[in-house]
């Protein structure tokens, strides 16, 4: 008897300390993250912040440096290691891809994603694969208004936030415009902000009426007669959601030749281009960070950390890429320490369902997974006017307007498009502000 | 009726930049029978390299008609070094293979030197703006245009009249012709093919610098811009006619009049009216409006 006790004894020592090798090890096991991202082509611009972010915000979680709420090292008590790939080479290359990576390099996790075309053909792959994606930063709001998935996450807004703010701020600031026109690049994006833009505006100003349309192809670079159709409408405002160095080639081809004078332009993206282009920008066109990001962002112990760290050793200002990119890391880790019990490494699906619903503090203030049955984010927005400060001798915002997240977000349940053909019924815009 | 004027000057000027970088892809195709997909890095490194020095430059001093000349420099000294480098390691090894041999080949070539310059000017946006203002505006149907594109304007006809000269009015023009016609005659009678054809792809790739380095002030110059390029002007050569500069001259225009007008009046269809015109000539005219006469031997 005594023999069979002794026995069993060691069989569990033997068994509890293989347990606490097997957890050792897999706590030394890196959680490894793919970043998904343009690394080259047109797209690589704009994304290069992205990828910034998310080295620095990275090495901050391994060592355990970033500012409350956030504690302890690593990833559900993981060390991360980040892969970055390139996206640009098309839909079917990415698809064959993603699954190499997940079935061959195994990875944890896969994150970033800068194009909307992207986003929505890996989308139902990764679900299949069942493999966590936290897309970050493409903007399309089919992708949960077309899809339920478990794995799938985005954690930034979608660009109907962006369309609906826009709207509201022409309606309150500027309240003689009667006539609108749009240049936006023919794919996913483009259509999509310009269809959503069209309805907000016809639910917040309906007689405000559409002169010119102008859509060019992605990368085309040259604008001069999308100019000259805008200029001879001499619509009051302009939409445009060209981006990276497509806006920047529209902006330095519309300058000279005075659009800008004779309507006031809406670039949503303009965040993206105006550190580098400078004074090359002219005054007062309206832009926004796509949240409360960049400029806009609100003061916070978190926001102060990653503003003068990107800045201390990127040497230039984070956009809202970098914030987005943050993000998605902020959401994994969040979801990930909660997820983990007992020092054990959580599972795929424990990180999932930790996420889902969730809410977690950023740099750019809360965001909160509200829609598409607790996978996309929303989050505050906020717009102004870009205008060159020569005191600080840097480009800077003026005429700023906040607008809740509740505002400017269709309800849980209720697709975009419909949502802004409604009238946005149910938004909450009591608690608009214009900064001081 | 203005917005017929508009879409001739937005056709022509468009027309103009196109013909600018197609000139050298028809050249070289013309004299060697070398379809090369990389002329569009050729563009590119000048848009680079004319980008980088004018940032250089104008970091430290005001705007200036200098601006011109450092783009006419950079164009000719970055065309001749590409050209002469890659004609003499890689594409004189290419002569008398299969025309889709070299077509892979000069695709594989793009792929390299489109990572190569991502690898050296990284891949942020370079801007060039400081000649795009230089020349002021004009108002013309109540719209201003920016002179500097009808400036482009001039230049392409400048080169194009210089390259016909050099093909029809000079010695070695004719040299040129007799190896279009048959290269094994021609080098029996004593014209030296190798360096024709160095002097020729070298000139084709300083066409190309040239538009690139002329067109870096109306853009950012960044990733992706050759790629981006050689699909439109191979759709212009196609249109004119392969290896025909009268045809490069007529099928850039032809786009550019194409697209302007459609920009104008149904813009929806900007992004796939070249490949409609490119369509409707091979339709009716499979060799394009202005194929190159063939000699026929018997």
């Amino acid at each position: 008897m005594k023999g069979i006790i002794i026995a069993a004894v060691r069989t569990l020592a033997v068994v509890a300390a293989t347990a606490a090798q097997i957890s050792a090890t897999q706590a030394q096991t890196p959680f490894r993250i793919a970043v998904v991202t343009p690394l080259s082509g047109t797209l690589s611009v704009i994304n290069i912040p992205g990828q910034n972010a998310a080295k620095m915000v990275a090495e901050a979680i391994n060592a355990g440096t970033l500012p409350t709420p956030y504690t302890g090292k690593g990833i559900g008590g993981r060390q991360i290691e980040l892969t970055f790939l390139d996206e640009n080479g098309g839909n079917a290359r990415q698809v064959s891809e993603f699954r190499a990576l997940v079935e061959r390099r195994g990875a944890d996790a896969v994150m970033g994603f800068g194009s909307a075309a992207t986003c929505l053909a890996i989308a139902p792959v990764a679900e299949e694969l069942k493999v966590l994606t936290i897309m970050s930063t493409c903007a399309t709001p089919r992708i949960f208004e077309d899809g339920k998935y478990e794995y799938v996450f985005r954690t930034a807004a979608h660009t109907t936030m962006d369309s609906a703010a826009l709207a509201l701020y022409v309606k309150a600031r500027m309240p003689n415009v009667k006539t609108m026109g749009h240049i936006n690049p023919n794919f996913a994006l483009g259509q999509d902000s310009w269809r959503d833009f069209f309805a907000a505006m016809k639910a917040v100003k309906p007689e405000v009426q559409v002169v010119v349309e102008q859509w060019p192809t992605l990368g085309s670079g040259q604008y001069s007669a999308e100019i000259s159709a805008l200029a001879g409408k001499q619509p009051d405002i302009i939409h445009t959601t060209l981006v990276g160095s497509d806006l920047e080639a529209f902006i330095n081809q519309m300058t000279p030749r005075g659009l800008n004078r004779d309507s006031r332009l809406l670039t949503p993206f303009l965040e993206l281009a105006m550190f580098r282009m400078g004074k090359q920008i002219p005054d007062g066109l309206i832009f926004t960070a796509r949240g409360t990001n960049g400029l806009f962002a609100p003061p916070s112990p978190l926001n102060d950390w990653f503003s003068s760290n990107y800045r201390e050793r990127f040497k230039e200002p984070p956009v809202f890429t970098a914030y987005q990119y943050a993000n998605a890391l902020l959401a994994l880790k969040t979801a990930a320490d909660r997820a983990a019990k007992d020092g054990k490494t959580p599972s795929a699906v424990e990180i999932a369902a930790a996420l889902k619903g969730a809410t977690f503090e950023t740099p750019s203030g809360p965001i909160r997974m509200a829609l598409g049955n607790g996978h996309q984010a929303i989050q505050d927005t906020a717009i102004g006017e870009i205008f060159f400060d020569k005191t600080k001798n840097v480009q800077s915002v003026r005429n700023v307007t906040r607008f809740p997240a509740e505002c400017v977000n269709p309800p849980e349940g209720m697709a975009s498009e419909a949502w802004l053909k409604n009238g946005m019924p149910g938004a909450d815009c009591t608690k608009i502000k214009n900064d001081e | 009726m203005w917005t017929s004027l508009i879409i001739v000057i937005d056709g022509v000027t468009y027309g103009a930049w196109l013909f600018l970088v197609a000139l050298g892809l028809t050249l070289i195709f013309g004299v060697m029978k070398i379809l090369n997909i990389a002329h569009g890095n050729f563009y590119a490194a000048g848009a680079y390299v004319a980008a980088t020095a004018m940032g250089y430059w104008f970091a430290n001093h005001e705007p200036s008609y200098l601006a011109f000349v450092i783009q006419l420099v950079t164009a000719v000294v970055t065309g001749v070094l590409l050209g002469v480098l890659l004609e003499v390691t890689i594409v004189r090894r290419l002569r008398g293979r299969d025309e889709v041999s070299v077509a892979l080949a000069t695709f594989a070539l793009l792929l390299m030197m489109d990572d190569a310059m991502q690898f050296i000017w990284g891949a942020a946006a370079y801007p060039a703006p400081a000649p795009y203002g230089l020349l002021g505006t004009s108002k013309i149907a109540g719209l201003r245009f920016n002179n500097y594109e009808f400036a482009l304007v001039g230049l392409a006809i400048l080169v194009g009249g210089a390259v016909c000269w050099l093909l029809m009015g000079t010695r070695t023009g004719r040299s040129l012709k007799a190896l279009i016609y048959d290269r094994e005659m021609a080098a029996a009678m004593g014209v030296p093919v190798d360096a024709l054809y160095l002097v020729i792809f070298t000139l084709g790739a300083v066409l190309a610098a040239l538009g690139g380095a002329f067109t870096a002030p109306m853009i950012q110059v960044a990733p992706g811009l050759g790629a981006e390029i050689i699909v439109l002007i191979f759709a212009v050569i196609v249109i004119g006619g392969m290896g025909s500069i009268l045809g490069a001259a007529v099928g850039a225009l032809l786009v550019g009049l194409a697209r302007s007008a459609t920009i104008h009046l149904y813009p929806f269809a900007e992004v796939y009216i070249v490949y409609v015109v490119m369509a409707l000539v091979l339709a009716f005219r499979p060799e394009g409006l202005f194929p190159p006469a063939k000699i026929r031997k018997i």
